[in-house]
C-alpha cells in the first residue's frame, strides 16, 4: 500500500472509531439499560449505575419468549423456503434455454421495482381466501415467496459464472440436473448462500407490516411488532422493554457467531454486487 | 448460446423436469405478486371499502388525485411512445409511428400547459399577483434548459449531448411537477405534500451516501491487514440489532423528556445557543427555557429530525459492499499514482471513486427507488398520519392511511399505481443511463 504519515494513520483511524462509536451506541444503550429499573434510569440514563437489575431479564423473556419463538419459525421456514426454491429456478435459467425464458425472467425482475404497499391490500383479500390468514405457516409462504426474486438474481449471475466444463462432464456421466444442483452447484456456492440465506433471515426478523397485518392472534405475533407493543404501553418500565429488545437480537447474535466468517466473505466477494 | 441446453417444443417431452423445477417460485410470484398487482390495479378504478361497497368509478379517483387527467395522459401517453419507439430499432416502421405519435402527445401537453397558464396568468391578476411570477419563474427556467438540452442532443460534442439527452427526459417531467403543483394547485394537496418530503428525502440521502463511501475508503487506505480485517468484522457486528429495536432506540433517543439527544445538548451547552438562535433568527417558538422540544412532536421539529436520524448514517452492508469493490485496485495503480505525485484527494477521486462507481451507482438507484415507497419509518416513528400537521408524511404512508385507516381501498390503489408508474419511469431511466455491469 501507499506510504502514508503516522499523522495519516491516526487520523484514519479515529475516523472510523468514531463512526463505530456511533453504531454501537444503540447496543450499549440497550445493554446499559436493561439492568435498571425506572428510578435509576432517570436519575442517569446513559451510565451503568449499581445495583444491577438482572430481574429485568427474566420479566423481558416472560413478555418475548412467545414472540421469538414464533419469529424463529417463520424465518427459518421462509429461509428454507427461498433457498430450495429460488436454487432450483435460478440453474434453471442459467443452465437452459427455453421457450419465454427472456419474458418470464423480464417479469421475475420487475418484481423487484413494484412498490410493496400498492399489494398489500387485495393481498389481504388474497390470504383471506386461501385460509393463510392469521396462520405462521400463511406468513412463512409469503415471506418465502417474498425473498425468490433477489436470491434468483444473485444465484443466477454466480451460477453462470461456473465454469460450464463441470455441467458438461456431469452431463456424459448421465448426471440428472437436480444431481447436477447437488454435486457441483451447492458446494461451490457455500458463502454465497450462506450470505443470502442471513440476509433472508434479517429480513423476515426485521418485518413488521406483513405480521402487523396479517396476523391477529395476539399469541401468534412475531417479534418486531411484540416490541412496538412493549413501546407503545402508557407506564413505561424502560429496564423491562430493553432487556426484551436486547432479548430480541439474541438468536441473531447466535446466528452471527456461527456465520460470521462467512457472511463476510460472501460479503466482500461480491455475493450482492448485483 | 453455445454454452445452454436448448429447450425446444421437440425435445420438451425429455426435459420436463426444468418446468417442475420452476414451478414454486412462478406459482408463487403469479399468486403472491401477481395476483394482488392485478387487483389493486383494477380496484383503482373502483370506490372500494374492501367489504361491502365495491362500484366501477371510472377515472375518479385519479381526478381527486391529480386533478387535470387530459394533461397527464398526454403527459405520459407521449412519454410512453417515445419511451418504446426508443427501444426497439430505430429503424422500424412501428417505432417511427410511434415516435410521431408521442411527439404529437407531448405538444398536446404542451399546449394545455401553455393555455392553461395563460388562463391563470389572466385569472390571477384579478385576485392576487403574489403566487403567479413564484410559480411561472421555475417553469419558464426549466423550459428554457429543455429546449437548450434539446439542442445538445443534437448538436452537442459526445460528452455534453448525453448530458442533454438526460436532461431531455428529465426536465418536462420536472416542468410538469412545478406547474401543476404551483400554477393549478390541484389534485390531492396531501399528495403533492407528501411528495415534497420525499424530494427533501431524497436530496438528503444523496448527501448521507457518501459518509459510508469515505467509511469504506478509510478502511481500505489502512496499512495494516489485521486491522482492516478487524474493522471489518466489528463493522458486521451491529447489524444484531433487530430493526425494531434500531428504530424504537433512536425514537427514545428524540425523546422529549428523558431522551440523549436533550440532554447532550443541555450538557454541551448548545441548548442555550439554540434557544438563542430561535428567539433572535428564526422565531419559531420552538426551542424556549426550560429546553425540551418535542422533536418528533413538533410541525416545524419533525423534518430536521428525520434528516438527523441515524447520524453518522453510515450504512453497515454499504460498507462491506465498497470494500468488496475497493479490493480490486492493484498495488500498482497507487504506485503509480504516487510517482505522478497524486495526493490523497486525487487517488480518491481518480482511482478509488470510479473503481466502486457500479457499486455507488446500484445503491444510488436502489435509495431512491426505497425512499420514494418507504412507509414503515414514518408509520412506527410517527404514526399513520405522519405526525403533526401531516409533515411526516410520504406516498406510501398515504396509502397505508387511506386503505387502513380510512377503509378508502380503491384511493389507496389509485395512488400505488402512480407511485408504480413513477418508479417504472426511474427505472428506465437508470437502464438507459446509468449503465450497471454485471
Amino acid at each position: 500500500m501507499q506510504k502514508t504519515k503516522t499523522s495519516h494513520e491516526v487520523a484514519k483511524h479515529a475516523l472510523i472509531l468514531f463512526v463505530l462509536v456511533f453504531a454501537f451506541l444503540p447496543l450499549y444503550v440497550m445493554l446499559v439499560i436493561s439492568l435498571k429499573d425506572n428510578t435509576q434510569f432517570i436519575r442517569s440514563p446513559m451510565l451503568p449505575t449499581l445495583p444491577f437489575h438482572w430481574e429485568n431479564w427474566v420479566k423481558g423473556w416472560e413478555l418475548c419468549g412467545r414472540y421469538i419463538a414464533n419469529s424463529i419459525l417463520v424465518a427459518t421456514l421462509s429461509v428454507i423456503g427461498t433457498l430450495v426454491t429460488a436454487l432450483l429456478s435460478a440453474y434453471v435459467f442459467a443452465r437452459y434455454h427455453f421457450p419465454g425464458r427472456t419474458i418470464l425472467w423480464y417479469l421475475l425482475l420487475a418484481l423487484l421495482f413494484m412498490p410493496g404497499v400498492m399489494n398489500i391490500v387485495p393481498l389481504f383479500l388474497i390470504m383471506k381466501n386461501l385460509n393463510m390468514l392469521n396462520s405462521l405457516w400463511g406468513l412463512s409462504v409469503l415471506y418465502a415467496v417474498g425473498g425468490q426474486v433477489f436470491c434468483c438474481f444473485v444465484l443466477r449471475n454466480f451460477i453462470e459464472e461456473i465454469p460450464v466444463d463441470l455441467f458438461e462432464a456431469a452431463m456424459v456421466d448421465g448426471a440428472s440436473p437436480f444431481q447436477q444442483i447437488v454435486n457441483i452447484v451447492i458446494p461451490m456456492s457455500g458463502s454465497i448462500l450462506a450470505t443470502l440465506a442471513i440476509l433472508r433471515f434479517l429480513g423476515a426478523w426485521n418485518n413488521f407490516i406483513q405480521p402487523m397485518i396479517f396476523i391477529s392472534d395476539e399469541y401468534k405475533q412475531l417479534i418486531p411488532v411484540g416490541l412496538m407493543r412493549l413501546d407503545g404501553e402508557y407506564v413505561k418500565q424502560w429496564g423491562e422493554m430493553m432487556a426484551g429488545y436486547s432479548i430480541a437480537a439474541i438468536p441473531l447474535v447466535l446466528i452471527f457467531l456461527f456465520t460470521m466468517r462467512l457472511f463476510v466473505k460472501g460479503l466482500t466477494a461480491g455475493a450482492v454486487k448485483g | 448460446m453455445p454454452n445452454l441446453e436448448t429447450v425446444t417444443r421437440r425435445n420438451i417431452s425429455r426435459n420436463w423436469v426444468i418446468f417442475l423445477m420452476m414451478a414454486p417460485t412462478l406459482i408463487g410470484i403469479a399468486i403472491f405478486s401477481y395476483g394482488p398487482a392485478f387487483e389493486a390495479i383494477r380496484h383503482s378504478f373502483y370506490n372500494w371499502d374492501g367489504r361491502f361497497t365495491e362500484e366501477f368509478v371510472g377515472m375518479h379517483n385519479f381526478r381527486e388525485l391529480l386533478g387535470n387527467i387530459g394533461l397527464w395522459g398526454a403527459l405520459l401517453g407521449g412519454g410512453l411512445c417515445t419511451f418504446i419507439s426508443s427501444v426497439l430499432a430505430a429503424r422500424q416502421k412501428v417505432s417511427r409511428v410511434l415516435k410521431a405519435m408521442g411527439i404529437l402527445l407531448l405538444a398536446l401537453a404542451a399546449i394545455l400547459m401553455v393555455r392553461d397558464a395563460r388562463y391563470a396568468m389572466s385569472e390571477q391578476e384579478t385576485e392576487s399577483l403574489r403566487l403567479v411570477p413564484a410559480a411561472f419563474k421555475p417553469i419558464w427556467v426549466l423550459l428554457g434548459l429543455f429546449l437548450g438540452s434539446i439542442l445538445l442532443k443534437l448538436k452537442g460534442p459526445g460528452r455534453w449531448s448525453k448530458v442533454g439527452n438526460a436532461f431531455c427526459y428529465i426536465l418536462p417531467f420536472v416542468a410538469g411537477l412545478v406547474y401543476l403543483t404551483g400554477v393549478r394547485k390541484m389534485g390531492d394537496w396531501l399528495l403533492w405534500k407528501s411528495f415534497n418530503l420525499i424530494f427533501i428525502l431524497i436530496i438528503a440521502n444523496l448527501f448521507k451516501m457518501w459518509p459510508s463511501i469515505f467509511a469504506a475508503v478509510c478502511i481500505h487506505r489502512l496499512k495494516s491487514e489485521r486491522w482492516q480485517y478487524l474493522y471489518r468484522v466489528l463493522f458486521v457486528i451491529p447489524m444484531i440489532i433487530p430493526h425494531m429495536v434500531g428504530l424504537l432506540i433512536w425514537k427514545f433517543f428524540y425523546d422529549p423528556s428523558v431522551g440523549v439527544l436533550n440532554r447532550m445538548l443541555t450538557v454541551t451547552g448548545l441548548d442555550q445557543a439554540l434557544i438563542w438562535l430561535d428567539k433572535w433568527v428564526l422565531h419559531l417558538g420552538v426551542f424556549t427555557d426550560p429546553f425540551k422540544p418535542a422533536w418528533l412532536g413538533h410541525p416545524d421539529l419533525i423534518i430536521p429530525a428525520l434528516l438527523f436520524w441515524g447520524f453518522p448514517w453510515v450504512g453497515v452492508v454499504g460498507v462491506l459492499i465498497y470494500l468488496s469493490g475497493l479490493q480490486n485496485i492493484g498495488e500498482d495503480v497507487y504506485e503509480a499514482a504516487e510517482l505522478d505525485g497524486v495526493n490523497s484527494w486525487g487517488k480518491f477521486t481518480k482511482i478509488e471513486l470510479p473503481l466502486i462507481m457500479t457499486q455507488v451507482r446500484l445503491n444510488l438507484v436502489l435509495m431512491v427507488i426505497g425512499t420514494l415507497q418507504a412507509y414503515g419509518f414514518q408509520l412506527i416513528l410517527l404514526g399513520p398520519e405522519g405526525g403533526p400537521q401531516n409533515k411526516g408524511l410520504t406516498p406510501g404512508l398515504y396509502m397505508f392511511y387511506e386503505s387502513f385507516q380510512n377503509q378508502n381501498y380503491g384511493y389507496a390503489c389509485a395512488i400505488g399505481l402512480m407511485l408504480f408508474f413513477i418508479i417504472m419511469f426511474l427505472t428506465v431511466i437508470n437502464q438507459r443511463y446509468v449503465r450497471v455491469e454485471k
